[in-house]
C-alpha cells in the first residue's frame, strides 16, 4: 500500500519542459567549452608554500610520494604543511594501490591525502570517479559514524603514473579520536552497479588541539549548543534539523584580524547538527576572541564566553 | 556530445534524477539545481557506460552526492520545510495521503533510501553501492524509516 501510494504520488513529480530544455542547452554549452575528454582536475596548490617551511617537516610518510608529488602536496597544504602528519596504510584492489600518506585531523574536520597508482605501471584511468568514507574508529565505538568525504585530485605525476587524492570530511562530532578507517570505492565504467575497486585502510592520525566552548541562545530558532575550534576551522553544534549553513561566519582574532568564512557545511548526527567553516590558512584556537553568525556575536573569552547577543551592525 | 545526444539523455534519465533529488530535498528549486549539476558532471567526466542501467546508476549516485554537497553551499536557497512540502506551488503534487506526508517528514538521508527502495526498486545492496554506504547502514536506515513511519501512523504493523 505504501509502495503503491508513494509510486503514484512520485509519478506526478517531474521537471517541467522548460527546465529540461534549459538543461539540454546547458549540457551542449558545457560540452562546447571543453576541448575534449579531460581528467577531473583541481587546483594544484591553493597557496604557494612559504620558503620558510622547513624541508625536514615530516608531513608525509618517508616511504611514500615522489619528490614531485611531495611538492604538489606541499602546495595544496599551504600553511597547513606544518600541521599535517605522516600516516601510513595501504590497500590493493584489482591491481590498484591506494596509500594514505598525510592527514590533518581537526576533530570535526578531517583531510587525508593518498596516492593512487596501478601496480602494473599503467596510467590511472581517466576519468576515474573515486568516492570515500572516513570512519572514526574510537575504541569501543564501532560505527561511531561514517560520513561521505569529498574527493579531489590534487595532482598527477606522469612519470610514475601516480595520482594524489585529497579526501575531506566535515561534520564529525568531537572528539573523534585518532584511529580512522578510509573506505574508498570506484564504480566500474563497464559494469552494472559494480564496484571496480574498493579499498579499506586503517590509520592513526593524532587530533590537533580543539577548543570547545558551550554556547547559549538560538539563531533562526535553532539552538546553539557548542563551538569547536581547531587550526582547520570552526564547527558549531546546533539542536534539531534546521541548518545554519546559510550564515557567513566572522572570526574575530585577538590581534584584530577579522576573517569572514563563507563556506558552511556539515552533517547531522542524531538530533544534533554540525556546521563547519574552513579557514584558508591556519588559525590557532587560542587566537580567536569571538565569532559572529551574521549579526549574532559570540564572545569566546571572559566570564560571558559562549553567551551570544545581537549586534547593532554587521561585524 | 551534441545537442541531440544531450536531449536523449535528459529525456531518458532526468525524471529519475529529479525525483531522487526531490525525494531528498522536498524542494523543486533544489531538485533542479541537483539535476542540472548531475548532468553537467556527466558532460564533464564523460564516463563510459556498458548499458543504460549502469548510466542510470551513475547518475543516481552523482545526484545523491550533489544533494549532500548542496548542504555545504553557503549560498544555497533555503529549503522549504518538509512539513510545508504539500504547499509547494503548482504543479507540485499535493500530499493528502497521511503515509506520504509521513515519508516526507522523514530525515533526508532516510527519504533517499526509502525512495530508492520503494520507487526505483533497488535492493539494499544496490542502494549501498549507489550511495557509497555499507549495506548494513542502508538496512538500518530502512528499518528506522519504517519504524518512524509506523510510529507516525500509530500502526502496529509494518507499512509495506
Amino acid at each position: 500500500m505504501l509502495k503503491q501510494n508513494y509510486q503514484t504520488w512520485m509519478d506526478q513529480v517531474e521537471p517541467d519542459k522548460a527546465f529540461r530544455a534549459q538543461l539540454v542547452e546547458a549540457m551542449a554549452a558545457q560540452f562546447d567549452r571543453q576541448p575534449g575528454p579531460r581528467r577531473r582536475t583541481r587546483r594544484v596548490g591553493r597557496t604557494v608554500l612559504a620558503a620558510a617551511v622547513a624541508c625536514g617537516v615530516l608531513m608525509v610518510s618517508a616511504f611514500a610520494l615522489s619528490p614531485t608529488l611531495r611538492q604538489v602536496l606541499k602546495g595544496a597544504l599551504g600553511g597547513y604543511a606544518e600541521y599535517a602528519q605522516p600516516v601510513e596504510g595501504t590497500d590493493v584492489s584489482n591491481g590498484m594501490e591506494l596509500r594514505v600518506v598525510s592527514a590533518l585531523n581537526g576533530g570535526s574536520m578531517l583531510k587525508v591525502y593518498a596516492e593512487l597508482r596501478n601496480l602494473n605501471g599503467e596510467p590511472v584511468r581517466d576519468p576515474l570517479y573515486v568516492d570515500g568514507i572516513l570512519i572514526p574508529r574510537e575504541e569501543g565505538e564501532e560505527g561511531a559514524g561514517s560520513i561521505t568525504a569529498g574527493v579531489e585530485w590534487v595532482g598527477y605525476e606522469a612519470e610514475s603514473e601516480t595520482a594524489l587524492l585529497e579526501f575531506t570530511t566535515w561534520g564529525f562530532p568531537t572528539p573523534i579520536g585518532d584511529r580512522m578507517e578510509l573506505m574508498a570505492v570506484v564504480l566500474a565504467p563497464p559494469g552494472e552497479l559494480a564496484i571496480e575497486y574498493e579499498w579499506r585502510i586503517d590509520f592513526t592520525v593524532e587530533q590537533l588541539s580543539v577548543r570547545s566552548i558551550p554556547l547559549t541562545g538560538a539563531v533562526s530558532n535553532t539552538p546553539l549548543l557548542q563551538a569547536d575550534l581547531s587550526a582547520l576551522g570552526v564547527s558549531i553544534r546546533t539542536g534539531g534539523w534546521n541548518t545554519i549553513d546559510a550564515f557567513p561566519l566572522t572570526v574575530f582574532c585577538k590581534d584584530g584580524r577579522r576573517l569572514t568564512l563563507p563556506h558552511g557545511g556539515g552533517g547531522s548526527m542524531g538530533d544534533t547538527r554540525l556546521t563547519c567553516w574552513e579557514y584558508d590558512e591556519p588559525v590557532e584556537p587560542g587566537e580567536v576572541a569571538g565569532l559572529a553568525l551574521g549579526q549574532w556575536y559570540i564572545p569566546l573569552k571572559g566570564e560571558n564566553a559562549g553567551q551570544g547577543y545581537w549586534l547593532e551592525e554587521l561585524p | 556530445m551534441d545537442r541531440e545526444e544531450a536531449a536523449r539523455l535528459v529525456e531518458q534519465y532526468s525524471m529519475a534524477v529529479y525525483r531522487l533529488a526531490y525525494a531528498r530535498t522536498g524542494n523543486r528549486e533544489d531538485a533542479e539545481d541537483i539535476t542540472q549539476e548531475t548532468f553537467l558532471q556527466l558532460v564533464r567526466t564523460a564516463p563510459a557506460f556498458r548499458d543504460g542501467e549502469h548510466c542510470k546508476a551513475w547518475l543516481l549516485r552523482v545526484a545523491a552526492n550533489c544533494a549532500v554537497d548542496l548542504h555545504r553551499s553557503p549560498w544555497r536557497r533555503r529549503s522549504v520545510p518538509l512539513e510545508e512540502a504539500e504547499q509547494m506551488a503548482s504543479p507540485e503534487p499535493t500530499v493528502e495521503d497521511g503515509m506520504l506526508a509521513s515519508i516526507l517528514a522523514l530525515p533526508e538521508e532516510y527519504r533517499v533510501v526509502v525512495h530508492l527502495y520503494y520507487y526505483e526498486d533497488l535492493s539494499t545492496g544496490e542502494i549501498a553501492k549507489v550511495l557509497g554506504k555499507r549495506e548494513g547502514t542502508i538496512r538500518t536506515r530502512l528499518s528506522r524509516a519504517r519504524a518512524m513511519l509506523r510510529e507516525d501512523l500509530q500502526e502496529g504493523e509494518t507499512p509495506c
